[in-house]
């Protein structure tokens, strides 16, 4: 009784939104999202929750989508607390990684986005994503482990650097499929305060330095990425042909410390 | 066949073409002298048989005759030098073939248009100076027209033709063409092949210069229809390949460069009563260019290679309003695609490419009017106007995207327009005694390396250059005066000019950007650098000192300056060409003096070096033995003396003293 009542209130407000949203989605379907890849399903008081990601999870920086439907009806939960807490054992020791929990209770066309900063890839032990949901409809609680496998990528994403005793992650987000021309580049920044505490951090500025060590020239025009919000920061890096490129950033604050990302296209 | 007439034509022609069209003239008026044909001071035009006397042996190539004639060459091997007029090279300069516009497809200016055609397919070249006197509208610094094979047709069915065979010792050069003619009264076949191929050429003292030879096959097939006495169809196809060529003076060679060249025009006199004379053409042509470094120990591998293709079509005619009064006008439209890349291989890393012409689709229309009138009898006055514009698309998203790295407004598809005018004076001051003032404005369209390329690097001055799509056309207003004295023994014509440049376009450096190619010194972008002067004067003496003796004088000084004093580069020094020749029934010797100043106005930004002054000799014998042989040979460089021009890059010297015989049978 209490679940057809309930059922219907969603009914109800899913009608609304979709007569204000003049929606062309019929059924509860939220659009299908492009090409994401299912990580792992787990079921828990009600709840079948879906863990995404964009490709098979790499050492780096990796978005996650978490989709949460009622178990039995499969509708969308559109308003749930979200939380990870990704977990490496390495048998002796176990530590966590840089991640963000979804910034909102509302889900994106039904998944809550979030992500996670692998910092080793799973041969070095067992990588496991702990999530907890508040489901503010039916005011459940479901708390699941996703085993996650992570690979290295041929060219590292992920590079660590001790600056003045602390030591940070730099991922390169973007570019993730480089071409010749313009191209975003788009770096995360964490700090390693333990090792179960890996803060955002704007500690520092970068300059970006593109090389082609074949070669031995630069590319011109770069734009130093600036900070934007959540350890993020944003600017251009310019290849001038394809081959084998090396992105170089320096730490402009102790400019004796820099690291680089290699890459080929 | 009268062969020893034409033979005697061909020498004494250029020697007497002015006395005899002022003896033809004395009963017609000076109007009809400049209308009809088109004796123009600052421009040459000769014919098939005029060429003769500045070919001094069939061995001799398209450069080699335009050198006569006052061209200077840009030379970076043995092979294709660029022809320069009056110190402006390609870039401000056109060469076409019988009228039809050919893209180069070499970024690195291997491949000048007049390397495409061979000394056996020309009919007539045309050279002009500045704008001003072409009926079609040409690049600032005027053209070069390798004209064709001229019909000619008989009464009845008639065939002749020739092979030809010669050898120069000091680049193991081998030539032999083939060449035969068809003709009847409505129909004038011609079919020519030729092939040409030299080994590294000695430099003086017999040594070697390494990777300076070439092959080249060349066929053509020139084809007229007679549909009324003045009227005519013609068709001309070039095959023209060239493989293994070296250039001593670059970082790279030729595997091969392809040219295929066809054009179809019309020609009629009186056409449909209103046009007294008009001219229809409608060509193709496409240009494969493959340029790589398979011969180098560079360290790496680079392939380089270029593609053009052009369709074209122009109309000119021209009208008599009245008997004082003629207007002439041309239309012409071209369609052309331009690409460049490169591919580089480092060791065991991924190849590395880029694109360096994005595949810029070049849409032009332009058009030219000018009116000429008569005065007076003696004094003709013509002003002039032209138009042009054009339409660059780029269509290689790759090339687009490289070009947004410097340039983040491109737009894929932009415009330009061009305006030029001016008017030409003519005035008769005595008999023999004619006098030109031609003053006229006049615009180009940057290139398409000066507007798209990427990373080209010039071996010159050692940098990598980037192309400016936001470069402004390049001016220049123009002065040239000339004047034309002829008498029977004597034609004397000398012309003076001043060119008066704004935003010349030229590479400035940029420390900002860092080189690409292995160890070039930086990198140049094509700006508009401001103002530049050229000026300077030439002067042509032919005389005929007795019936056996004549006399071929030609001098050329031009003098360049930037905005700034500092000289232009690539500025030709002070030369001269002396040649004497007895001529006698069956056979002629030539003597011959070349003499070129040193050059001590270099350009600094150009990292240009002073050059040596030379004087060189030659001696010329050709003897025609009966009916169907003729021998011709000669020592060019008889001191072998070790010499480089200005303008040669990386003064890398010419040869050394050259031995050559050739043998033609004529049937
Ligand atoms: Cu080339």
């Amino acid at each position: 009784m209490k679940k057809i009542f309930l059922l219907s209130i969603i009914l109800f407000a899913a009608l609304v939104i979709q007569s204000c949203s003049d929606d062309s989605v019929t059924n509860q379907d939220p659009p299908v999202n492009d090409n994401l890849t299912l990580i792992g399903t787990q079921y828990s008081n009600g709840m079948k929750i879906n863990l995404y990601s964009d490709t098979v999870l790499f050492t780096g920086y990796n978005d996650l989508y978490v989709e949460v439907k009622d178990s039995v009806s499969g509708i969308y939960v559109n308003d749930a607390h979200v939380e990870l807490m990704p977990m490496m054992n390495m048998g002796s020791m176990s530590h966590s990684c840089p991640f963000d929990n979804p910034s909102s209770s509302t889900p994106v066309n039904g998944k809550f986005p979030c992500d996670a900063v692998f910092i080793m890839p799973s041969s070095a032990g067992n990588w496991t994503l702990e999530t907890n949901i508040h489901n503010h409809i039916t005011n459940e609680k479901a708390s699941v482990i996703f085993p996650l496998t992570v690979t290295e990528p041929v060219y590292s994403k992920l590079k660590s650097k001790t600056v003045n005793g602390s030591t940070y992650f730099v991922s390169m987000i973007e570019p993730s499929k480089p071409k010749v021309g313009i191209n975003d580049l788009m770096l995360k920044v964490n700090k390693r305060v333990t090792m179960m505490d890996f803060p955002n951090d704007s500690a520092y500025t970068f300059s970006v330095y593109p090389w082609m060590p074949s070669m031995g020239h630069s590319s011109p025009n770069n734009v130093n990425p600036v900070y934007t919000t959540q350890g993020m920061y944003d600017g251009d890096v310019n290849f001038t042909m394809t081959g084998d490129w090396r992105i170089t950033l320096k730490f402009i604050e102790s400019p004796q410390d820099s690291l680089s990302f290699d890459l080929v296209f | 066949m009268n062969f020893r007439k034409i033979f005697l034509n061909a020498v004494y022609s250029v020697i007497f073409i002015t006395s005899i069209l002022h003896a033809q003239e004395a009963d017609t008026s000076f109007r009809h002298y400049i209308i009809d044909k088109g004796i123009n001071v600052s421009r040459i035009n000769l014919s098939k048989e005029e060429l003769g006397f500045y070919k001094s042996s069939d061995l001799n190539s398209t450069e080699e005759i335009l050198n006569r004639l006052g061209i200077s060459f840009i030379r970076r091997g043995n092979y294709a030098p660029e022809p320069v007029i009056r110190g402006l090279n390609t870039n401000q300069t056109d060469i076409t073939i019988n009228g039809m516009k050919i893209m180069p497809a070499c970024t690195d200016k291997m491949d000048p248009v007049t390397s495409y055609v061979e000394t056996e397919n020309l009919g007539e070249i045309e050279i002009e100076s500045g704008t001003g006197t072409g009926s079609l509208l040409s690049n600032s610094g005027g053209k070069i027209d390798l004209g064709l094979y001229t019909p000619k047709f008989s009464e009845s069915f008639r065939y002749n033709g020739n092979i030809k065979s010669g050898y120069q010792l000091a680049s193991e050069n081998y030539k032999g063409s083939f060449n035969l003619n068809l003709t009847d009264r409505k129909f004038s076949i011609n079919v020519n092949t030729t092939f040409n191929t030299s080994g590294d050429y000695k430099k003086s003292g017999g040594i070697a210069v390494w990777n300076s030879g070439f092959k080249k096959y060349n066929f053509s097939l020139n084809g007229s229809y007679k549909l009324k006495s003045k009227d005519l169809i013609n068709i001309n196809g070039i095959i023209d390949d060239a493989y293994d060529v070296g250039y001593p003076a670059l970082l790279m060679d030729v595997g091969s460069a392809k040219a295929r060249i066809i054009g179809l025009d019309y020609q009629a006199d009186n056409f449909m009563k209103f046009f007294n004379n008009m001219r229809f053409k409608i060509y193709y042509n496409k240009v494969d260019h493959i340029m790589d470094d398979s011969r180098r120990q560079n360290g790496f591998r680079m392939d380089m290679p270029g593609k053009t293709e052009t369709f074209g079509s122009s109309l000119t005619g021209s009208v008599y309003f009245d008997s004082k009064t003629q207007l002439t006008s041309g239309f012409e439209f071209t369609n052309s695609l331009i690409s460049a890349d490169m591919t580089m291989y480092f060791s065991n890393n991924i190849p590395m490419y880029m694109v360096t012409w994005p595949d810029i689709r070049k849409n032009a229309i332009n058009s030219k009017f000018s009116l000429l009138r008569s005065v007076t009898d003696n004094l003709t006055v013509s002003p002039f106007f032209g138009f042009g514009y054009q339409n660059s698309d780029i269509g290689n998203i790759v090339g687009f995207n490289s070009l947004q790295i410097f340039y983040s407004d491109l737009k894929k598809s932009s415009s330009r327009n061009l305006f030029s005018g001016g008017v030409k004076i003519s005035q008769r001051i005595t008999n023999s005694v004619l006098a030109e003032l031609t003053a006229s404005y006049s615009e180009r369209f940057p290139t398409a390396s000066e507007e798209f390329g990427f990373y080209l690097y010039n071996k010159f001055d050692n940098y990598d250059y980037i192309g400016n799509p936001e470069l402004k056309n390049e001016s220049s207003y123009q002065l040239n005066l000339g004047v034309d004295y002829s008498k029977h023994n004597l034609s004397f014509k000398t012309n003076v000019f001043g060119y008066f440049f704004s935003d010349y376009i030229m590479g400035v450096f940029d420390n900002s950007v860092s080189a690409m190619t292995p160890g070039s010194n930086g990198v140049k972008f094509y700006s508009n650098t401001g103002n530049a002067l050229i000026t300077g004067f030439e002067m042509n003496l032919m005389m005929n000192l007795s019936e056996k003796f004549s006399l071929v004088t030609i001098v050329n000084y031009i003098y360049g300056k930037e905005f700034n004093e500092d000289p232009l580069p690539l500025i030709p020094p002070l030369n001269s060409t002396f040649s004497i020749r007895y001529s006698n029934k069956n056979y002629f010797i030539q003597l011959e003096e070349i003499l070129n100043a040193p050059q001590n106005r270099v350009s600094k930004r150009n990292s240009e070096s002073a050059s040596a002054g030379y004087a060189i000799s030659n001696l010329r014998v050709t003897d025609r033995i009966n009916k169907w042989f003729s021998i011709s040979g000669g020592i060019e460089n008889i001191f072998d003396k070790e010499y480089y021009n200005h303008l040669d890059w990386l003064k890398i010297p010419q040869k050394g003293r050259n031995i050559y015989c050739d043998l033609k049978i004529s049937f």
